[in-house]
C-alpha cells in the first residue's frame, strides 16, 4: 500500500513545487518586463512583439534539442530544468496580460506619487501593484493552469525522480494492460488545487478592474 | 522678487514643436492662468515646471533658484491632475498622507497635517471612507489636498474642473476660489475655459500653438487684447470680426466695411502709423453695440435681425447688416424679420492689422 501512496504523493508535491515555483518566476519576471514595455517602452516596438515568437512553433519541435541540450548542461530529471522552462514558455502569456492592465492605470497616478517623493519601487508597490492585483491573480491562475498540466516536456526531461502529475497518470496505461481505477484517481485528485486556487482568488477575477476613474 | 520665473520655455516633441517660446513670472499668492484651446502647449508647460518633461531649451527658475535639473519631488510643488489622480485602493486618509509617509514623517505629526488639511478642505467627515466611493467635489477636494499638505511653493493645477457638468462646475470653482483665497500660494492653473481663467485668475496668459500672446489681468485682456486670437477666444458671445479697408476721400478717413463705413477722421493719424497695409479687420463686442427701432444717432448701421438667442437677463440677437452678420447683445423688443438702427461707441472700436493679427487701435 505504501507503494501507491508514494505513488500519488510524489507527483503531487512534484507537480506543485515546479508549477508554483514557474508560475511565480513567470508573473515576477513578466510584470517587470510588461512595467518596461508599457512605461518606457523598452526594446522599442519589436522586442515585444519577438516575445510571442515563442508561442508560434509548436512546441513538439523543439522536445529533441531541448532534451540535449538539457543532458549536456546534466539538468535531465531535476526540478530547475522544468521550472526553468515552464517560466521561459508561459513569460509570453505573462508579459501580454499583465501589460494590458498595466496599459490601463494612468501614467499620472504613477506621476502624482512621484511629485510626492516616492522611490519609483514605491510608486510600483505602492500604487501599481495593488490596482492590478485582480490582473497579477488571473495570469497567475492562468498560468498555473498550463504549467499544471503540462505533460510533453515532462514526459521527456522527467525520467524517475522529477515525475510530475500528468506523466504519473499516463504510467497507468501500459502495453500489458491499463489501470482505469487508479488513473481515474489520480485524475481526481489532480484537479483538486486547482478548485481550490479557483475558489480563493476568485473574488480578485470578477474584481479584476474596476476603478473609481473620473471621466 | 517672483516666486517662479519661466525663461524661453521651449519643448520639441520629435519634430513638433509643442511650446516655441514661453517667458512668465508668477509672484507670492498670485495665480496666473494658462489660458488657450487644446494643443496650444499650456499643459506641457505646467509639466514642464513639474518636472515631468524636461524642456528642450530655457529656463525655470523656484524662488530664484534654478530648477531645471531639479527632480520634481525636490521643487516644492504640489500638482493636481486633470482626472485628479487620486488612488482608488486608498482611504482619504491614507491618499492625503501618502507623501507624508513617505517622508517618513511622525505618526503624530503625520495624523496633526492630515486632520488640519481635512479640515480646511470640509473633508474631515470622510477621511477614512474608501476613495473609490467619493462624490466629484470631494475627489476635487482629495486631490488639492494631497497638493498642498507638504506645503508646496508652487501650486500646479491642470485643467481641474474641465470633466465636470457645467452644474457641478459652477460651485466647485468657487470652492477653488476660497481654498485658493486661504492657502494663498503661488498657483499656475490650466484651462481652456476663459470664464474660468477670469474668475480665478489674477492674471491671464494666452496662449496660442505654443506661443503666449497676450499676459495681463482679466478685465485688460478683455478690454484690450493685443492680438486677433485674443479678442476672438476672449469674450462670450466673441466680438464680431469685419474685414475693412482703410478708405481715404477728399480729406476723410473712413473705415469701408463694403456694407457700411465708419468715419475715423479724428483717429486717422495713429492708425495710419501702426498699419502695413490698408486692409484691417474691426472687432466690437456684441455687448458694446447698441440697437433701437427708430434711428436716433445719425450715423446708425441699419440691419434686419435674423433670429434671437434668449440669455434670461439679455438676449443675443443675430443681425445681418448688408451681407455681414453682426452678433448684438442687449435687450429690445423686436422679433426676426423687424429691421434695426445699430450704433456703436467708437471708443469700444478694436482694429487689427489683417497681416499681422496685432491690435493697432
Amino acid at each position: 500500500m505504501t507503494s501507491i501512496a508514494e505513488a500519488i504523493t510524489r507527483p503531487f508535491i512534484n507537480s506543485l513545487i515546479i508549477a508554483s515555483l514557474s508560475t511565480i518566476f513567470a508573473v515576477l519576471i513578466g510584470f517587470l518586463a510588461a512595467y518596461g514595455v508599457s512605461r518606457y517602452r523598452a526594446g522599442g516596438t519589436f522586442t515585444i512583439f519577438f516575445t510571442l515568437l515563442t508561442r508560434m512553433i509548436p512546441g513538439a519541435t523543439f522536445v529533441a534539442p531541448l532534451m540535449v541540450y538539457y543532458a549536456t548542461l546534466r539538468l535531465l530529471d531535476t526540478y530547475q530544468a522544468l521550472i526553468l522552462l515552464y517560466t521561459a514558455v508561459t513569460l509570453t502569456y505573462s508579459i501580454w496580460i499583465l501589460k494590458g492592465f498595466i496599459d490601463e492605470v494612468p501614467a499620472e497616478w504613477e506621476e502624482a506619487a512621484l511629485l510626492e517623493g516616492a522611490h519609483p519601487w514605491r510608486v510600483v508597490t505602492q500604487v501599481t501593484i495593488p490596482l492590478i492585483k485582480g490582473g497579477i491573480a488571473a495570469s497567475a491562475l492562468f498560468i498555473f493552469i498550463l504549467n499544471w498540466t503540462e505533460f510533453l516536456f515532462a514526459l521527456v526531461i522527467s525520467v524517475t525522480q522529477v515525475v510530475t502529475l500528468p506523466v504519473q497518470i499516463s504510467m497507468y496505461a501500459s502495453a500489458v494492460g491499463r489501470m482505469y481505477g487508479p488513473q481515474a484517481a489520480l485524475g481526481l485528485i489532480a484537479t483538486i488545487p486547482m478548485v481550490i486556487i479557483g475558489y480563493v482568488i476568485q473574488k480578485h477575477l470578477i474584481t479584476g478592474f474596476t476603478f473609481g476613474r473620473v471621466r | 522678487m517672483a516666486k517662479l520665473v519661466v525663461r524661453s520655455l521651449r519643448k520639441l516633441f520629435g519634430d513638433f514643436e509643442a511650446v516655441k517660446d514661453v517667458s512668465f513670472e508668477v509672484s507670492e499668492k498670485e495665480t496666473l492662468c494658462l489660458l488657450g484651446p487644446s494643443g496650444c502647449g499650456k499643459t506641457t508647460t505646467l509639466r514642464m515646471i513639474a518636472g515631468l518633461e524636461t524642456p528642450t531649451s530655457g529656463y525655470i527658475y523656484i524662488d530664484d533658484v534654478l530648477v531645471n535639473d531639479v527632480p520634481p519631488q525636490k521643487r516644492g510643488i504640489g500638482l493636481v491632475f486633470q482626472d485628479y489622480a487620486i488612488f482608488p485602493h486608498m482611504s482619504v486618509f491614507d491618499n492625503l498622507a501618502f507623501g507624508l509617509k513617505v517622508r517618513r514623517t511622525p505618526k503624530h505629526e503625520l495624523t496633526a497635517k492630515v486632520d488640519e488639511t481635512a479640515r480646511l478642505l470640509g473633508l474631515s467627515d470622510v477621511l477614512h471612507e474608501s476613495a473609490k466611493g467619493l462624490g466629484l467635489s470631494e475627489i476635487q477636494r482629495v486631490a488639492i489636498g494631497r497638493s498642498i499638505i507638504l506645503d508646496p511653493k508652487i501650486l500646479l493645477l491642470d485643467e481641474p474642473l474641465s470633466n465636470v457638468a457645467a452644474k457641478v462646475r459652477e460651485r466647485m470653482r468657487g470652492e477653488l476660489k476660497r481654498i485658493q483665497k486661504e492657502i494663498g500660494i503661488a498657483t499656475v492653473f490650466v484651462t481652456h475655459d476663459q470664464l474660468e481663467a477670469m474668475v480665478l485668475g489674477d492674471r491671464i496668459a494666452v496662449m496660442k500653438d505654443g506661443l503666449i500672446e497676450q499676459i495681463a489681468g482679466p478685465d485688460e485682456v478683455y478690454a484690450h487684447p493685443h492680438t486677433l486670437f485674443v479678442a476672438d477666444f476672449i469674450g462670450s458671445p466673441s466680438m464680431n470680426l469685419i474685414e475693412c479697408e482703410l478708405l481715404e476721400k477728399e480729406d476723410r478717413v473712413f473705415l469701408d466695411a463694403k456694407d457700411f463705413a465708419i468715419n475715423i477722421t479724428k483717429f486717422a493719424e495713429t492708425i495710419k502709423k501702426k498699419t502695413t497695409g490698408p486692409e484691417l479687420i474691426m472687432g466690437i463686442r456684441p455687448e458694446d453695440l447698441s440697437m433701437s427701432i427708430k434711428k436716433i444717432d445719425p450715423k446708425a448701421i441699419r440691419g434686419e435681425v435674423q433670429f434671437i438667442e434668449s440669455l434670461g437677463s439679455s438676449s443675443v440677437y443675430h443681425l445681418r447688416v448688408g451681407q455681414k452678420p453682426i452678433l448684438v447683445k442687449g435687450l429690445l423688443e423686436v422679433e426676426a424679420g423687424d429691421k434695426v438702427w445699430v450704433t456703436f461707441d467708437l471708443k469700444k472700436l478694436h482694429l487689427f492689422d489683417k497681416k499681422t493679427e496685432v491690435a493697432i487701435w
